[in-house]
């Protein structure tokens, strides 16, 4: 089953607040992912990020879930800026994992 | 004592000019006389705040003198600077929105988070509206959105933020002042496995700009991984150097300062510089910011936190 998110209805179009992202991995996220569903987050509207939310919420993530995202987690309608936020995020995550 | 407040502050006079404030933490009284005072960057006009705001909480008393008479009255006016430290006089202009040369000093502690992240938006909006320019305005919305939540994360005093635009210069200009425990303490407070009891303020400088250190990236909190990253305010430093600005942070007895993409040094201790809390002022040029993104990644690739080949590995979690 696919539980989407909308992160503009959530955080507005600038996710900017580290701790929020934090939360709201732990909180939602991954209890969600947990139970069997595919999270599906709708990255619409969203224009831009801090590195300190893309780390705490999908750095994160992707380490807990061992960097295994298929049937897990799903990214959606991300413009190139996202991207590379996100990919600046996995990046890291990955070296931590590594040391 | 009185302190006579020089005509300009800008980046390269900033650390005496901090030298000269941090005589009043040893006085009995202070009296700030602002008759000379013409323009100062926005950081200056921060630590002015934070500075009487420490003396107060010290019971030093603080006048102010001929601040009603010099050049820079309206504008102190315009930007709140009295009405911030609950001093109400009578303007004689009509008072607008600002558009384009400055943002009012907004107090950034205690905010909720979705104020906060308006505030952001407002104050980078103010400055560059979105439509006008959208790669500079997401530049601004990253830079203040880093510094500002630095500051609330790890000062635990009050901070206040103020920024400008100088046209003739074509520089962003960002100040965020605070009185809280400064970067050393923020370390040691936090137990962070980075800090020797040995180390300086100056030390504590360098590892706050290193990537991936932070006083508290060891903390793993409510939510089990540690919020903090530490890399917020070292890539903020590695933009400005991306843009040619400027980048200068100071905290306790420590200055840095890093004018264009040259190397960045420490000023060397003064005897009377201990400035309770810390100071960060952070300049772009705006001609510099020709894409967002680009000036992102080569930040974060002057810093070590990515390399060329990494945007490729990920491609695939995209849809």
């Amino acid at each position: 089953m696919k539980h989407t998110i909308i992160l503009k209805d959530r955080f507005g179009t600038f996710l900017s607040d580290g701790e929020s992202g934090n939360e709201f991995r732990f909180c939602e996220i991954e209890p969600a992912i947990t139970s069997g569903k595919e999270v599906v987050l709708d990255f619409e509207g969203v224009s831009n990020m801090t590195d300190s939310f893309a780390n705490a919420c999908l750095g994160h993530l992707f380490r807990n879930l061992d960097f295994q995202l298929e049937g897990k987690l799903t990214l959606i309608n991300c413009t190139p800026t996202i991207r590379s936020f996100l990919s600046s995020a996995w990046t890291i995550a990955k070296r931590h994992a590594l040391t | 004592m009185t302190i006579p407040l020089p005509k300009y502050v800008f980046e390269d006079n900033l650390y005496s000019f901090l030298s000269l404030l941090c005589t009043g933490n040893s006085a009995s009284d202070v009296t700030l006389d602002f008759k000379a005072i013409k323009h100062y960057i926005p950081a200056a006009i921060t630590s002015i705040i934070t500075c009487i705001r420490t003396w107060q909480e010290n019971g030093i008393p603080v006048v102010l003198i001929n601040h009603q008479n010099n050049e820079a009255f309206r504008y102190l006016q315009r930007i709140d600077f009295f009405s911030t430290l609950g001093l109400n006089y009578q303007e004689d202009f009509a008072r607008h929105a600002p558009m384009g040369d400055f943002v009012t000093i907004t107090e950034i502690n205690n905010q909720p988070e979705r104020d906060l992240t308006k505030l952001i938006d407002e104050l980078v909006g103010t400055l560059f509206p979105e439509e006008q320019n959208e790669e500079l305005y997401k530049l601004l919305q990253y830079a203040l959105g880093e510094i500002i939540r630095n500051s609330i994360q790890h000062s635990c005093g009050l901070a206040y933020v103020s920024a400008q635009y100088n046209k003739a210069k074509d520089l962003i200009r960002i100040g965020v002042s605070d009185n809280g425990i400064g970067i050393r303490n923020s370390f040691k407070d936090n137990n962070s496995p980075h800090f020797k009891e040995e180390f300086s303020d100056q030390d504590c400088l360098y590892l706050a700009l290193q990537s991936e250190v932070s006083s508290k990236n060891h903390i793993r909190g409510p939510y089990g991984d540690p919020v903090n990253a530490g890399v917020g305010l070292s890539i903020v430093h590695a933009i400005a150097a991306e843009t040619l600005g400027y980048f200068y942070l100071a905290s306790g007895d420590a200055t840095y300062i890093r004018s264009g993409n040259n190397e960045g040094h420490y000023y060397p201790k003064m005897a009377d510089h201990q400035y309770k809390g810390t100071v960060v002022s952070v300049a772009f040029s705006r001609i510099e910011v020709y894409k967002y993104i680009e000036v992102m990644m080569s930040a974060k690739r002057a810093i070590g936190l990515i390399k060329e080949q990494d945007t490729s590995e990920v491609e695939g979690i995209f849809k």
